[in-house]
């Protein structure tokens, strides 16, 4: 049985969609599930997901286990909190260390879009000590030993076979889960999800949370400074012919 | 007090390329501030004469390590070397793929502070050195220190700085460094197939005068490609927002913005785009900026010079005429 990790983050659902509320499973991570969850009919794999977050998770997480994951790790504590990526990779180490050190893959979404830095997954591969690959596209099969996979850039594509342990940070994204059953759904509800504090973890306050971050946010500004603009108005033909004349300059 | 030590990390090999320049020349302008050295930290295969080419945006050093390949483990351990050896106050590097992956593998293993895709650095006396990058929220920037944290590392966003050459000649030290560890990279995996990607898109969106953003007011396809149509017709760059391109409306490299590219053409003409700050930052060096929505209060007419309340399906119609 090969044991494949995968981090879930939940991120505001309306950066989706405009009038959606509360969070949702980030789409890079959507993909990774969706993909497993196909995978895993074929091939015996046990999926795990990994979730750093507060209650407002509990319904991403229900999504993950209704569509692929055997068994979830939330950890949840409010000493975790604004955590920036230095501290949310020990955390993330230190639960994957500690409760799945087996693990033959772990699978990341390339980056999460309410954050957008998408350094956590070669972060966390140094601490693991894994192979890391980037730009992953697809994921094709999972073997005894090694995993099949697509990396793409804007130069190239290649089809790559790489051995066990490693890390792929997964750059396609869906935004709607396809593959998700009612009747899974209604027995992932009625399970019991592990919530695991930093000190179940192990892990000191100053290594995770904010106390553990490297870096900080002192304040916001507005850089973009307002202009005086014109108003065309008229008729929708006068407006356009506005602007084609400008064009034409 | 030594001099405060301010590195670029260069990434593009053989040669220094535009986007090293750029951020060279904001070192340049650091130091001067913060009373500090800027050391190019070179990794690849360039001649002297390349490498002196440092000093015309500034640099005070290069440190440069030959090295016959481009891969980020090897990279890292060099860096790492370097850094272990000679240390450094902050490091810069570009927002490449290749650079972020360095970049992320370096500071989880010194445990440093990494901002991503600065937009702007600067360093004042209370805070050290502050990063600017969008933040969570569409309206303002969030500016990031690092704290408990032996060095500030950022990656930075192309275009974010300009290239300056310096008018004084400088004197440049050429540090050849001599890294004992391995060069060879990890071959923990074997290619089964690799297939070249034909550009489907060579436009040269650095350069481009006049460029057309879509943003999720164009709700339909025909409006699309009414965009699309006068956008050849004028000669125009059509490129995106984030929610334009996670739609799969556009390709990830016509997203303009904090998490795509920024430009600086002389027309920019938003189409049914909000305005969230995050967008507005990649357009905001644009000369001259037109906004067509029908939303009188969008955001997007704060910075507009030419405001346009319209249904963009409307406008489209007639401005296909
Ligand atoms: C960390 C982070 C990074 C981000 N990076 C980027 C980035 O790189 N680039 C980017 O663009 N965004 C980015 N965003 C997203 C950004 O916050 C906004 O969500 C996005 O720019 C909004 O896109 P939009 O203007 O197309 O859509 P919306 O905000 O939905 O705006 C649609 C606009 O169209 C108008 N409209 C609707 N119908 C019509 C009509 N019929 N005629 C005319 N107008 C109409 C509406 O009035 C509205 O103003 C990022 C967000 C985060 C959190």
């Amino acid at each position: 049985m090969i044991k494949i990790v995968v981090c879930l983050k939940m991120v505001p659902g309306k950066l989706i969609n405009a009038e959606a509320g509360g969070l949702i499973i980030n789409p890079y991570d959507l993909f990774v599930l969706e993909k497993l969850a196909e995978l895993k009919k074929s091939s015996d794999i046990s999926v795990i997901g990994i979730c750093m977050g507060g209650e407002s998770a509990r319904d991403g997480l229900i999504r993950s286990k209704a569509l692929v994951c055997d068994d979830i790790y939330w950890l949840n504590d409010i000493k975790f909190a604004q955590a920036d990526t230095i501290a949310t990779t020990k955390t993330l180490t230190a639960a994957i260390k500690k409760y799945i050190p087996d693990a033959d893959a772990v699978i990341c979404g390339g980056h999460a879009i309410d954050g957008e830095t998408g350094q956590v997954p070669a972060e966390l591969s140094e601490k693991l000590g894994i192979t890391y690959f980037s730009s992953v596209a697809d994921i094709e099969s999972f073997g005894n030993d090694s995993a099949v996979i697509v990396r793409r850039d804007e130069r190239q594509e290649m089809t790559v076979r790489c051995r066990y342990p490693f890390l792929l940070s997964v750059d396609s994204f869906l935004t709607y889960a396809s593959n998700l059953n009612v009747i899974a759904l209604k027995r992932a509800q009625k399970w019991e999800y592990k919530i695991i504090s930093a000190e179940e973890l192990g892990i000191a306050s100053t290594d995770c949370g904010a106390s553990g971050s490297k870096t900080k946010v002192i304040n916001s500004v507005n850089i973009i400074y307002k202009k005086e603009s014109i108003e065309i108005g008229g008729s929708i033909k006068e407006k356009a012919d506005h602007v084609k004349k400008l064009l034409q300059q | 007090m030594d001099k405060r030590k301010i590195w670029v990390v260069c990434d593009a090999f053989d040669h220094v390329d535009s986007f090293t320049g750029q951020l060279i020349s904001k070192a340049y302008q650091l130091s001067k501030e913060s009373n500090g050295s800027v050391q190019a930290v070179f990794i690849g295969n360039a001649s002297d004469d390349e490498l002196k080419r440092c000093a015309l945006y500034g640099a005070d050093e290069v440190v440069y390590q030959q090295c016959e390949t481009k891969d980020e483990k090897v990279w890292l351990d060099i860096l790492s070397d370097i850094y272990s050896s000679i240390g450094a106050d902050i490091i810069m590097f570009t927002n490449t793929d290749f650079s972020k992956t360095l970049s992320s593998l370096f500071a989880s293993r010194f445990e440093v502070g990494l901002t991503a895709d600065c937009i702007d650095i600067c360093f004042e006396e209370e805070n050290g050195f502050v990063f600017e990058r969008a933040a969570m929220s569409d309206s303002v920037q969030a500016r990031i220190i690092c704290i408990n944290s032996q060095c500030c590392t950022c990656t930075v966003k192309k275009n974010a700085f300009v290239e300056t050459e310096i008018n004084a000649q400088k004197e440049l030290n050429i540090r050849k460094w001599e890294y004992t560890g391995s060069f060879i990279a990890d071959p923990a995996y074997e290619i089964i197939n690799s297939v070249k990607r034909v550009c489907e898109n060579n436009t040269d969106l650095d350069n481009a005068k006049i460029v057309f953003g879509v943003g999720r007011g164009v709700k339909d396809g025909e409006t699309f490609d009414m965009i699309c149509q006068a956008g050849k017709k004028y000669n125009a760059v059509v490129v995106g927002t984030k929610c334009v391109v996670d739609d799969g409306l556009l390709p990830k490299k016509l997203q303009v913005g904090q998490s795509g590219c920024s430009i600086a053409p002389d027309l920019y003409i938003a189409f049914g785009i909000s305005g969230a700050n995050q967008h507005l930052v990649g357009i905001r060096n644009s000369r001259q900026i037109i906004a067509v929505n029908n939303n009188e209060n969008a955001p997007i007419f704060n910075i507009a010079d030419v405001k346009i309340v319209a249904d963009v399906k409307e406008f489209m119609k007639e401005f296909a005429e």
